[in-house]
């Protein structure tokens, strides 16, 4: 029995405190696509709570034999930012923080520029878009992975990002004057 | 910066999320809480306050039937007794 499996088990059989284990191991991709996929801060924070809550009260219900945890758990964080993003939960941009990897005053605003637009064009993508685009290329997991969190066949999985991705490509081809 | 760079630049950046780190004690805190009660399953309850009153009327209807054939059977047999006796 792996050492995830132990703690799981654990969990089950009553020991509550096991439990800040995996909050603990899963906290950190939990926020990476709840915070991609919702703007709201406050918003974020609560559902990354109830993500956890949600897993810790249907424990005893999650199959290591159907999913991984990790992907049992995304599944969960993935379905409560549709239902908040149908909910139509108020979109406050986040906050970018400081631009990376910048050279020169002309590429840090040029940059910066771009970012935003990116931002707001994977704020304008639809949920399902947005879902599969955010797990494959900022969680990067596998099409198989997504699949199954999605609850789709691996093609739509594709097919989903690789509109998402047209979308995105657009504004990066007026960028820099077509330059790559 | 060119367009492979910004974008991976962009995508680095999305993936950067900070955790505070008193996340997991505010989840181990909910987790201790008693869970809230949930609202109440009204539906379920309709169905189940049908389903006792299908079963009365059926076992009233049962009763009904077994005393009918039961009072029928000695009329009959009163009948039947009363013209043996006559011949």
């Amino acid at each position: 029995m792996s050492e995830e499996s132990e703690v799981i088990r654990r969990v089950v059989d009553g020991e509550v405190d096991a439990f800040r284990v995996l909050v603990r191991r899963y906290e950190r991709p939990v926020f990476r696509l709840i915070g991609n996929m919702v703007s709201d801060s406050h918003a974020r924070e609560d559902l990354a709570q109830d993500v956890f809550l949600t897993a810790f009260r249907n424990l005893a219900r999650y199959d290591p034999g159907r999913s991984r945890f990790s992907t049992w758990l995304l599944t969960i964080a993935r379905n409560k930012c549709i239902n908040a993003l149908q909910k139509k939960v108020p979109a406050i941009c986040q906050e970018p923080p400081d631009p990376v990897r910048t050279r020169t005053p002309y590429d840090e605003v040029a940059g910066r520029e771009l970012f935003e637009q990116l931002d707001e064009a994977l704020r304008a993508l639809t949920p399902a878009l947005k879902s599969v685009f955010v797990l494959a290329e900022l969680m990067e997991l596998s099409s198989a992975e997504i699949a199954q969190i999605e609850g789709v066949k691996v093609g739509s999985v594709r097919s989903r990002l690789s509109r998402a991705k047209e979308k995105l490509r657009l504004l990066l081809r007026e960028y820099a004057g077509d330059e790559a | 910066m060119n367009r492979e760079e910004a974008y991976g630049a962009w995508k680095d950046r999305r993936k950067d999320v900070a955790v505070d780190a008193a996340f997991a004690d505010r989840v181990m805190r909910r987790v201790a809480m008693p869970q809230e009660p949930r609202p109440a399953d009204t539906s379920q309850g309709d169905r189940a306050g049908r389903a006792w009153r299908v079963q009365a009327v059926a076992a009233l209807l049962m009763v009904g039937i077994v005393v009918g054939l039961v009072r029928a059977g000695s009329v009959i047999g009163f009948l039947l007794l009363s013209c043996t006796r006559g011949y």
